[in-house]
């Protein structure tokens, strides 16, 4: 059993990578607004590379309304969970 | 130091990699940051779906050519009014090169189960979708004194009827395949139209990955996220061709590139070339991949560190497909690469960024990359012939856009191989870059474990061979063990590659003087002035011994036309040398008193 701090670092790799940024520190409340390059395209980058960590996929209405990281770690954990 | 196209390439070609090279984008982005730029260009993208993902992974690859790209994006979807009634923003943008990012999803004629060739209105389907790119390819070239590049159309990996689908007039596949040969032969009529080939480019990666439905439906891409990286490689290859930066010249090493072994050691019969042996049919292959290059009106150059006779007998090779007529110029000699390189580009008078560099040596590589890092290098792993045209061929270094009869006569026209004597002194540093490398020498008397390498040696070598004298193990076991004979051994290594041990050097002492009989050294060292750190720690040995003379039992053999040259630049010996045993006047020897390594004795 993966717990949410788990994802939360896998994640927080994830950022780092995508951002180019190794010092980024990213938590449950961290949103679009948070990070200035956070913007449609880094979020297909953002999906596809947990898609690839975790594998897993994700559905169209899943993606669709997440409205910060611990809403994107809570669907990873549920999904690396089952 | 910013990628290399070559080093980029691996990263495009497995799923995998392309994940990681799409979530390191930024990464990448910031690599290129110092390239050196050769050039802008100005690309307006009329959109046939999302082009913002296309648009950022062109320019990076663009970059990477050199090239710094502005770009302009038309609005989603919108290419066939873009292209009718252009924007006054677009207008105003002067576009270099009008890119229309359109696919499959922009077919307008598909969805009903009829003839793509002849329907009621007596105009086929087939026609109407040529048709709409005929009125756009002549309103942009009324409108703009630019280059337009055209997809034309990638194929459904869904067959909803199969087969039939590329069988039958009503078939998807059959009508894709139709407009795609139509739109390429209509092309022909607008001189600034370009097809760029999603099709193939589609089928390279596999139609299933190359479509996402996913990506499609929620994100407007009409290729998949994964498949991106490829998509804005092969444009970039295009539009850096488009601004005649393509390279023109692949300079190739010889012994294990065009052919397994070193020939000057195991000669024209031990090389692997041919269909015998698994690795002779590779190296045969990537011959047909130069021939074919070659007569598509790339020059290709030679540039081997060999004797010349050796460079061409390899050459004349009953299955070699590479002549010597095939050569624009052959730089057969041993000097440093970087030296012969530069005669190459002085004798083809091209600029250096018109040159593609290909060795299996890391060190030529490196030393080549360093010189000349406008040349584009690619590095072979001689474990793995078989991978050598792909490696040549990924990079897309030789796009071109239209053949011409001169580019495919053009080999013809500095046919001569030929040693052309460098006339200006190079500014090439030789010294410095092996001295960047922290090579380290360990040079000693072998030990147990080392006799059978030392035996292999010394009865393999053929190049820096003193004599060619072949010892049986007992007699290296004496001559290691005897107390009046000494042998050295060198092992080598550097930054770049560990060598292990490649030479040897063996004698008797006789009456005051040191006799040596044995000396040797593989080829991988050439080059390197490893003989220079030998000779060094010989003749302190020989003063321990209170010896302070030396001779050589040589013996001129038909291969080792090498080592007479290191002996006549070590002062040892002058060109007249003559069989059998040879004083050496210590006087005369030229060793720098600062060698490129760290020389350990142990």
């Amino acid at each position: 059993m993966k717990s949410s701090e788990d994802v939360l670092n896998s994640c927080n790799e994830i950022f780092r990578t995508v951002f180019s940024d190794t010092t980024l520190s990213i938590n449950v409340a961290t949103s679009a607004s948070d990070i200035a390059d956070w913007d449609s395209l880094a979020q297909i980058r953002l999906l596809m590379a947990m898609e690839q960590t975790f594998e897993i996929q994700f559905a169209l209405d899943e993606v669709e309304d997440l409205q910060n990281v611990g809403e994107i770690v809570e669907l990873i954990l549920v999904k690396v969970n089952q | 130091m910013s990628p290399t196209q070559t080093e980029m390439i691996p990263l495009l070609w497995t799923v995998k990699d392309r994940g990681i090279f799409m979530a390191s984008l930024q990464q990448f982005e910031e690599s290129l940051k110092h390239k050196t730029i050769i050039t802008g260009c100005k690309i307006a993208i009329l959109s046939g779906s999302t082009t913002s993902l296309v648009s950022r992974l062109l320019k990076l690859f663009l970059m990477n050519n050199g090239i710094k790209a502005e770009i302009l994006e038309g609005h989603f979807g919108n290419f066939f009014i873009d292209a009718m009634n252009p924007s006054a923003e677009l207008i105003a943008f002067e576009p270099d090169v009008i890119y229309i990012h359109s696919s499959r999803v922009n077919l307008k004629s598909f969805g009903n189960l009829r003839s793509f060739e002849a329907s009621d209105d007596g105009h086929s389907l087939v026609d109407n979708e040529v048709s709409q790119s005929l009125k756009i390819w002549k309103s942009l070239s009324d409108k703009f004194d630019c280059w337009v590049i055209h997809n034309n159309f990638d194929l459904s990996p869904e067959s909803p009827l199969g087969n039939s689908e590329a069988t039958e007039d009503f078939g998807h596949n059959y009508a894709t395949t139709e407009i795609n040969r139509r739109l390429v032969s209509e092309s022909k009529n607008f001189a600034q139209v370009l097809i760029h080939d999603l099709n193939s480019l589609s089928a390279s990666i596999g139609l299933d990955e190359w479509w996402s439905s996913r990506d499609w439906i929620q994100y407007g891409l009409a290729v998949s996220t994964m498949a991106h990286p490829r998509l804005g490689f092969s444009l970039a290859s295009v539009i850096t061709s488009v601004l005649g930066e393509s390279k023109k010249c692949l300079v190739l090493d010889f012994d294990n590139t065009l052919w397994g072994g070193v020939i000057g050691e195991v000669g024209i019969n031990g090389i692997e070339l041919g269909p015998d042996s698994s690795r002779g049919k590779a190296f045969l292959e990537f011959q047909l991949t130069i021939k074919d290059l070659a007569s598509r009106g790339v020059l290709i150059a030679g540039c081997t560190k060999n004797e010349m006779k050796n460079a061409l007998s390899g050459l004349n090779h009953p299955n070699s497909i590479l002549k010597p007529e095939d050569f624009a110029v052959i730089e057969a000699s041993w000097d440093p690469k970087p030296i012969a390189i530069r005669r190459i580009i002085e004798n083809l008078n091209f600029g250096m960024r018109a040159f593609v560099f290909v060795d299996d040596s890391k060190i030529e590589v490196h030393s080549v990359k360093t010189e000349f890092p406008e040349i584009e290098t690619i590095l072979l792993d001689s474990k793995f012939p078989e991978k050598y045209s792909s490696m040549v061929l990924r990079p897309r270094y030789f796009e071109s856009l239209k053949l011409t009869k001169e580019d495919i006569s053009r080999k013809g026209t500095q046919a001569t191989p030929r040693v052309k004597k460098l006339k200006n002194a190079s500014t090439y540093d030789h010294m410095q870059m092996l001295k960047d490398l922290n090579a380290v020498a360990t040079i000693g008397r072998p030990t147990s474990d080392q006799l059978e390498r030392v035996l292999q040696l010394v009865n393999k070598t053929n190049q820096f061979n003193l004599n060619g004298i072949r010892r049986t193990p007992l007699e290296i076991k004496k001559f290691a063990e005897d107390a009046d004979s000494l042998v050295l051994v060198g092992e080598f290594k550097d930054d770049l590659t560990n060598y292990g041990l490649t030479t040897v050097i063996g004698g008797r002492f006789e009456g005051g003087s040191f006799k040596v009989e044995i000396w040797v050294m593989s080829c991988r060292t050439f080059d390197r002035y490893l003989e220079h750190a030998m000779l060094s720690v010989l003749q302190r040995e020989m003063v321990a011994k209170s010896t302070n003379s030396f001779s050589l039992d040589f013996k001129r053999t038909a291969r080792n036309d090498y080592f007479v040259g290191t002996g006549v630049a070590l002062g040892l010996f002058d060109k007249s040398i003559t069989d059998g045993t040879c004083q050496v006047d210590g006087k005369m020897m030229v060793i720098p008193s600062e060698l490129p390594m760290k020389v350990v004795s142990r």
